[in-house]
C-alpha cells in the first residue's frame, strides 16, 4: 500500500511542474501591471522602475521562472506583492476556513443527498420519488451564485434567522448558509447516484433471497443496496471535495468567507504573481492529495481493487 | 429519440429548450422594450403590468434584458460545446486508439488540465484575452474539454479490444477505415450523451464568468451579470437578482433533463 | 510537516476563528477593503490611510477647521522667506510601546520615505525638502534640508517656498516611526507597525478584523477602548450589519440610500457631508479627437449631471463647477463650468467638424462605474457621439490610462491633504504627465505659470487667490467634464457620541468618539 502511495506521489511531480510551467505563461500573458496598481495615485517613473527592479520583473522570463523554483525548492512560497505578507503564511491562515467550509458542504451533501436518494429507491415511482427527482434536477441546475443570494435573501433579510455572511465568531450559525449554497449541488448528484444504484440492486435476485430470509427491510437496504452505491458516492465526493478546497470562490465572495478561493481571485485581479502562483500550486497539490485518498478508499472498499 | 420523447419530463424539458432558443432567436421582437435603452425616471421599479419583472437601476425593463440574455448564454454555452467536444474526442480517440506514448501524453495533457481549479483557471484564460466574447467561450472550452476527452478515450480503449474491431484488424482494414467506420459510430451514442450533459454546465461557466465581471462587455445584457449588478439592491429590488438567476437555473435544468434523458435511453449504467 | 500541517487545520477547523467577546466600550466599523500594509513610507490605500491615521502621529495633524495644527511639535515656525520650517517637539512624546519620541527619530523617518531603498510611492510627500532629491537617487548619504540641531528640535529647509507644505505633513506617510523596531520587523513592519498615535494595533486577522486599543502614552487620549474594524467588501453584507446592530458606524452606498430616506428610522440615524473629492471624465488631450477644444465642451454640454446624481448616485453628489472641491475653495462667480445644454453640444461637434469616430470611454470595473458610464454613453449617443465602453480591470485600467490608450476616462481623485493645491498641481501641471497624476496629458504653459506663482504663496489668503486664477484658466480649457463631488452619507447609531465627518479618512484620529452608557 504504501509503496502505491509513493509511486503516486512521484508521478505527481511532473504535474504540478507543468501546472507551474503553464500558470507561469498565463500570469506574464495577463495585460495590465501589478506596479501600477501598488502604487496609486500619484508616482513619478523612476519610483516605478525601483519597484519593478526590487520585484525582480526586469529580468528574463526564464530567469524569473528559475527563481521561482529555486524558491520552492527552500520550501517557500514568495511573499505577495501588495501586502508583503508571505503567501504560504496566508494559505496557512485561510484553508482552515475554506476545510471548515468544505467539510460542512459536503456533510450537508451526504446527509441530504442520502436520504433523498434512499427514499426515491426505496419509494419508487411514488410522489415522495418524484417530489426528490425534481428537487434534485434543481439542485444540479441552480448557480451557486445565485442560490446564495437569494438564500440571504429569505434567512438573513426577512426572516432574520441567519447572519448574511462573514465567519462570526466561529459559531455554526454562519457555517449554515454557506454550506447548503455550496452543498447543494453535491447534494442532488449524490441523490441521483444513490437511487440509480441502489434501484440497480434492490430489484436483483439475492434481495428477493435476504428478504424471504425475514431479515428486515431497513437492513436489507442499507447493507447491500447502499453498498453498490458507495463507490460512486465516494468518487463524487472526492471530486467534489477536491473542487471545494480550492476554494469555491463564488460562495467565498458572497458570504464573506475567508478562505483560499477568494485569496486565489484577489490575486488573479490584482496581478498578484507569487499569490497567484502560490494559490494554484496549493490547489493543484490538494487536486492531487484528494485523488489518492480517494483511490485509497476504493481498495479498502472493495476488495478486488486490493488485490491488483 | 421517438423513446425519449415518451417520457413526460424528458419532452417537458425540450419544450423548455426550445421555447429558450426561440426567445433567443426572436428576442429582438418578443422584447416589449430595447434591452439596452434606459430611462433613469424609471429605474428600480418593481414589476408593474408594463414591466413585467420590473426594473433595473438604469431604468431598464428587466424582462427585455432576461430575454435578450438568452442569446448570450445560448450561443456562448453551444459555441463552447461544440469546440470542446471536438478537441475532446480527437484527444480521446487518437490517445485512446494510438495508445502508447501518444496516449500517455493525451492523458498527461487532459489531467494537467484537470489539475487546476476550473473556474480560476477560466477566470486566467478570460483575463489574458481581454474578456468579451471569444474569450468566454474559448476559456470553457479550454478548460471543458478535458472530461470529455477522458470518457471518450476510456470507451475507445474498451471498443479496441472488443473482438469486432480484431476482426476487422484480422481482416486487413486500415486504421483509419476501423476509426471512422467501426469505433466512431459505436462511440457516438456516449458522444451524444456527454455533449448534452456538458452544455449545461457551459451555460453555468459562462453565467459564473458574467457574474465575476468578466463576460461580454456592458452594456451587453447577460444573466450572469444582471444577477452581479443586482447584489447591490437585493434590499431594495430583489427582481434585478431573482428573475436572471432564475432563466438561469431553468436553462440549465431544461438541458440536463433532456440530456439525463438521453444517457437513460442510450445506457442508463452510464455514472455520469 | 505535513503532518502537523493537518493537524493544524484539524485543530483549527474545529475551533473556528473565536472573535474576542465583545468587549465593553469598542466602537464597531466597516472596512471595505483590507488595508495592504501599516506601513507609513508604502501606505497608498484609503483604508491603510484609515487605520495609520489612528495608530501613528505626525509632526502635525488636520485641525479642526481643515487647517494643519501641532501634534508631535509643541511649537511650529516658518521663516520670513518661507523656506524654514521650525518644529519644537513636545516633552510628553511617546511612542506606544513608551520611548520618548526625538528629532532623531524624525530624521530617520523622513529619510526612510525618501530613501531609494524603501522605493516608495509617496516619495513627494517630502520631496520639496532641500537636497531630498539628491538623497532618492542615492546621491547624498542624508539629506540636507533636515536639521536636527538637538533632541526636539527639527529645522526643515525647503527649495523653493511652498505654501502647502504643512499639509503635506499631515499625511500619513509622514507620520514618525520607531527606528529600532522597524529594524527588528524589517519586511514585516507593515504588519506589526508601532507609532506615535493614539491607538496601537492590538491584532490583525488579514482580510477579516482589525482590532485597535487605546494607547495609554498619547497625551490627548482618546475615550474608546477599543476600535474594532469588521472587513466587508460587500455593500449589502455591510448594510445588514449595520441594520441588525453589529456597526457602529456606516458610509452608505448609493443602493442603500433610498432605502435608508424610506425608513422614519434610518433617516434619523444619516448625516450628509460633500467629500473633498473630485468624480470626472478626463479626456486624453494631447491627440484627436480630444485635442480640440471645442469637442471636450460639447461633451460637458452634453451631460446632465444632476440627473445621474439624482438617479444613479441617489443623490449622494453636488454638481462639481470646477477640479477644486467648494468646501476648500469657495467658489467664486466666475467660475461657470459648462451646463447641461444638448443643443449647444451639437452645435459645437458641428463646428469642430463633426462627430469622431466611435469614442472609447474606459472605465474600471465596479458596479457603479458601471451604471454612470453607461448613463454618459447614452446622453452622448443622443448628440450623435457613438461611445463605446471598455471595462477594465483596476491594473489593466490605470496601465491602459497611463499609455493614453483612451478617447475618455471616468477616474475621480481624492484628496489626500486639505490644500486646493492637491487638485491642481498633481492634475494638471505638465510635468506630471501619466501616472504621477496628470492622466489627461493637459499641457498648458499658462496653467503651468499660474500654479507656481500660488503654490509660492506662504499667505493662505493670497494663496486662495492664486488657486482661483488657477480654477479659472483650468475650467476654459477643459481637459476633464468635472462631474460631481461625491457626498457621503454616513449612518451613526444613536449609542455613537462625538461623531465628526473627515473627508480625509486620515485625518481622523478618533479621539472625539465615544459611546453612551448602557
Amino acid at each position: 500500500m504504501y509503496k502505491y502511495i509513493l509511486r503516486r506521489v512521484l508521478v505527481a511531480i511532473p504535474t504540478l511542474l507543468g501546472v507551474t510551467i503553464v500558470t507561469f505563461v498565463l500570469m506574464k500573458s495577463l495585460p495590465g501591471n501589478p506596479v501600477e496598481a501598488m502604487i496609486g495615485e500619484r508616482a513619478d517613473p523612476q519610483v516605478v522602475e525601483e519597484i519593478r527592479a526590487q520585484l525582480g520583473m526586469d529580468r528574463h522570463v526564464v530567469v524569473q521562472y528559475t527563481g521561482y523554483l529555486w524558491l520552492l525548492c527552500r520550501g517557500e512560497l514568495g511573499r505577495s506583492y501588495f501586502t508583503n505578507v508571505p503567501v504560504a503564511r496566508s494559505l496557512m491562515q485561510k484553508f482552515p476556513n475554506t476545510l471548515r467550509l468544505a467539510v460542512a458542504a459536503m456533510a450537508v451533501a451526504v446527509a441530504i443527498g442520502l436520504v433523498l436518494g434512499v427514499v426515491s429507491a426505496v419509494k419508487r415511482d411514488s410522489l415522495a420519488d418524484r417530489f426528490s427527482t425534481i428537487v434534485a434536477s434543481l439542485g444540479i441546475s441552480t448557480p451557486v451564485f445565485w442560490l446564495g443570494l437569494i438564500l440571504i435573501i429569505v434567512f438573513a433579510n426577512w426572516l432574520g434567522w441567519l447572519p448574511a455572511g462573514g465567519m462570526g465568531d466561529g459559531r455554526l450559525s454562519f457555517l449554515v448558509l454557506p454550506a447548503i449554497a455550496l452543498g447543494t449541488r453535491s447534494a442532488a448528484y449524490i441523490a441521483r447516484i444513490t437511487r440509480s444504484a441502489m434501484i440497480e440492486v434492490l430489484s436483483q435476485d439475492y434481495i428477493r433471497t435476504a428478504r424471504a430470509k425475514g431479515l428486515s427491510t431497513l437492513r436489507v437496504n442499507l447493507r447491500h443496496a447502499l453498498r453498490n452505491a458507495l463507490i460512486p458516492i465516494v468518487t463524487l465526493v472526492g471530486v467534489d471535495f477536491g473542487s471545494y478546497l480550492n476554494g469555491a470562490v463564488l460562495t467565498e465572495t458572497i458570504f464573506r468567507w475567508d478562505g483560499i478561493g477568494r485569496y486565489a481571485m484577489d490575486g488573479i485581479a490584482g496581478r498578484d504573481y507569487p499569490v497567484i502562483l502560490g494559490t494554484v500550486l496549493f490547489g493543484a497539490a490538494v487536486f492531487v492529495v484528494v485523488n489518492l485518498m480517494v483511490d485509497v478508499s476504493y481498495a479498502w472498499l472493495d476488495p478486488k481493487v486490493r488485490r491488483r | 429519440m421517438r423513446r425519449v420523447l415518451k417520457r413526460k419530463s424528458a419532452a417537458a424539458a425540450l419544450a423548455v429548450l426550445v421555447l429558450v432558443s426561440a426567445t433567443a432567436i426572436l428576442a429582438p421582437l418578443i422584447a416589449p422594450f430595447d434591452p439596452l435603452e434606459g430611462n433613469l425616471d424609471e429605474a428600480r421599479m418593481s414589476p408593474t403590468r408594463t414591466h413585467l419583472f420590473g426594473t433595473d437601476e438604469q431604468g431598464r425593463d428587466v424582462l427585455s434584458r432576461v430575454l435578450f440574455g438568452a442569446r448570450v448564454s445560448l450561443l456562448i454555452a453551444i459555441a463552447a460545446t461544440v469546440l470542446a467536444t471536438l478537441i475532446g474526442c480527437a484527444a480521446g480517440l487518437v490517445g485512446g486508439y494510438v495508445g502508447g506514448k501518444v496516449d500517455m501524453a493525451v492523458v498527461a495533457i487532459s489531467d494537467l488540465t484537470l489539475a487546476f481549479p476550473s473556474l480560476l483557471l477560466a477566470v486566467a484564460i478570460t483575463a489574458v484575452m481581454g474578456g468579451g466574447f471569444h474569450s468566454v467561450f474559448l476559456a470553457l472550452a479550454l478548460v471543458g474539454w478535458a472530461t470529455i476527452a477522458r470518457l471518450v478515450r476510456g470507451l475507445v480503449i474498451s471498443l479496441r479490444e472488443s473482438e469486432y474491431i480484431m476482426a476487422a484488424r484480422a481482416a486487413g482494414c486500415g486504421h483509419l477505415r476501423i476509426v471512422i467506420r467501426h469505433i466512431l459510430p459505436n462511440a457516438l451514442p456516449l458522444i451524444v450523451v456527454v455533449t448534452s450533459l456538458r452544455v449545461g454546465a457551459f451555460v453555468l461557466g459562462e453565467s459564473s464568468l458574467s457574474f465575476l465581471g468578466l463576460g461580454l462587455k456592458p452594456p451587453a445584457p447577460t444573466w450572469g451579470s444582471m444577477v452581479s449588478l443586482g447584489r447591490d439592491y437585493l434590499h431594495s429590488a430583489p427582481w434585478m437578482t431573482v428573475f436572471p438567476g432564475a432563466a438561469i437555473a431553468i436553462t440549465i435544468l431544461a438541458f440536463n433533463v433532456v440530456g439525463d434523458a438521453l444517457r437513460d435511453e442510450i445506457d442508463p449504467r452510464l455514472k455520469l | 510537516m505535513m503532518r502537523r500541517l493537518i493537524a493544524v487545520c484539524w485543530v483549527v477547523a474545529l475551533c473556528g476563528c473565536a472573535r474576542a467577546p465583545d468587549a465593553p466600550n469598542t466602537l464597531r466599523l466597516r472596512l471595505d477593503a483590507d488595508p495592504s500594509t501599516l506601513d507609513p513610507a508604502r501606505i497608498v490605500d484609503v483604508s491603510g490611510g484609515e487605520i495609520a491615521g489612528k495608530i501613528f502621529a505626525g509632526l502635525v495633524r488636520v485641525g479642526e477647521t481643515g487647517e494643519p495644527v501641532p501634534e508631535l511639535a509643541a511649537t511650529v515656525a516658518v521663516s520670513d522667506d518661507g523656506l524654514v520650517y521650525t518644529f519644537v517637539l513636545k516633552d510628553e512624546a511617546r511612542f506606544s510601546n513608551g520611548r520618548p519620541l526625538t528629532s532623531a527619530d524624525v530624521r530617520y523617518s523622513f529619510e526612510r520615505l525618501l530613501s531609494p531603498k524603501t522605493a516608495s510611492p509617496r516619495r513627494w510627500v517630502l520631496g520639496r525638502i532641500d537636497g531630498a532629491d539628491d538623497y532618492a537617487q542615492g546621491k547624498a548619504g542624508s539629506v540636507q534640508g533636515i536639521e536636527t540641531p538637538d533632541e526636539n528640535t527639527v529645522l526643515l529647509k525647503l527649495e523653493k517656498p511652498f505654501g502647502p507644505f504643512l499639509s503635506l505633513l499631515t499625511m500619513p506617510n509622514a507620520a514618525i516611526v520607531p527606528q529600532e523596531v522597524v529594524e527588528a520587523w524589517g519586511e514585516d513592519f507593515g504588519s506589526h507597525p508601532v507609532g506615535a498615535g493614539p491607538f496601537l494595533l492590538e491584532s490583525w486577522q488579514r482580510d477579516v478584523r482589525l482590532v485597535l486599543r487605546r494607547n495609554p502614552h498619547y497625551s490627548d487620549g482618546p475615550k474608546l477602548d477599543c476600535m474594532e474594524y469588521e472587513i466587508i467588501p460587500e455593500d449589502f453584507a455591510a448594510s445588514s450589519e449595520f441594520e441588525t446592530g453589529n456597526l457602529d458606524i456606516l458610509q452608505l452606498s448609493p443602493a442603500d440610500i433610498p432605502r435608508y430616506n424610506a425608513s422614519s428610522r434610518l433617516r434619523s440615524l444619516v448625516t450628509s457631508h460633500v467629500g473633498l473629492n473630485t468624480y470626472y471624465l478626463g479626456f486624453i488631450c494631447d491627440r484627436a479627437p480630444f485635442d480640440d477644444v471645442r469637442l471636450r465642451h460639447a461633451v460637458s454640454h452634453a451631460i446632465d449631471r444632476q440627473k445621474i446624481i439624482d438617479s444613479v448616485l441617489a443623490g449622494s453628489a453636488v454638481v462639481a463647477d470646477g477640479p477644486v472641491p467648494p468646501t476648500i475653495l469657495p467658489a467664486a462667480d466666475e467660475r461657470q463650468a459648462p451646463g447641461y445644454d444638448p443643443k449647444v453640444a451639437i452645435r459645437l461637434i458641428a463646428e469642430a467638424g463633426g462627430a469622431p469616430e466611435t469614442i472609447g470611454l474606459y472605465l474600471s470595473s465596479g458596479r457603479e462605474e458601471l451604471s454612470v458610464c453607461e448613463a454618459i454613453q447614452e446622453y452622448l449617443r443622443k448628440v450623435g457621439l457613438d461611445v463605446e465602453l471598455h471595462m477594465l480591470e483596476w491594473s489593466s485600467f490605470k496601465d491602459a490610462v497611463s499609455r493614453g490608450e483612451p478617447d475618455i476616462f471616468y477616474l475621480s481623485w481624492w484628496a489626500d491633504y486639505p490644500d486646493p493645491e492637491n487638485f491642481l498641481f498633481p492634475t494638471f501641471h505638465s510635468s506630471n504627465w501619466g501616472s504621477a497624476g496628470n492622466r489627461s496629458r493637459f499641457a498648458s504653459p499658462e496653467v503651468d505659470a499660474a500654479i507656481e506663482t500660488a503654490v509660492a504663496e506662504t499667505d493662505a489668503a493670497t494663496r486662495a487667490d492664486g488657486y482661483a486664477q488657477v480654477e479659472k484658466l483650468v475650467v476654459e480649457a477643459a481637459p476633464w467634464v468635472f462631474l460631481w463631488h461625491r457626498k457621503q452619507f454616513v449612518a451613526v447609531q444613536p449609542r455613537v457620541v462625538g461623531f465628526r465627518f473627515f473627508p480625509i479618512r486620515s485625518a481622523d484620529r478618533g479621539v472625539q468618539l465615544s459611546l453612551r452608557e448602557g
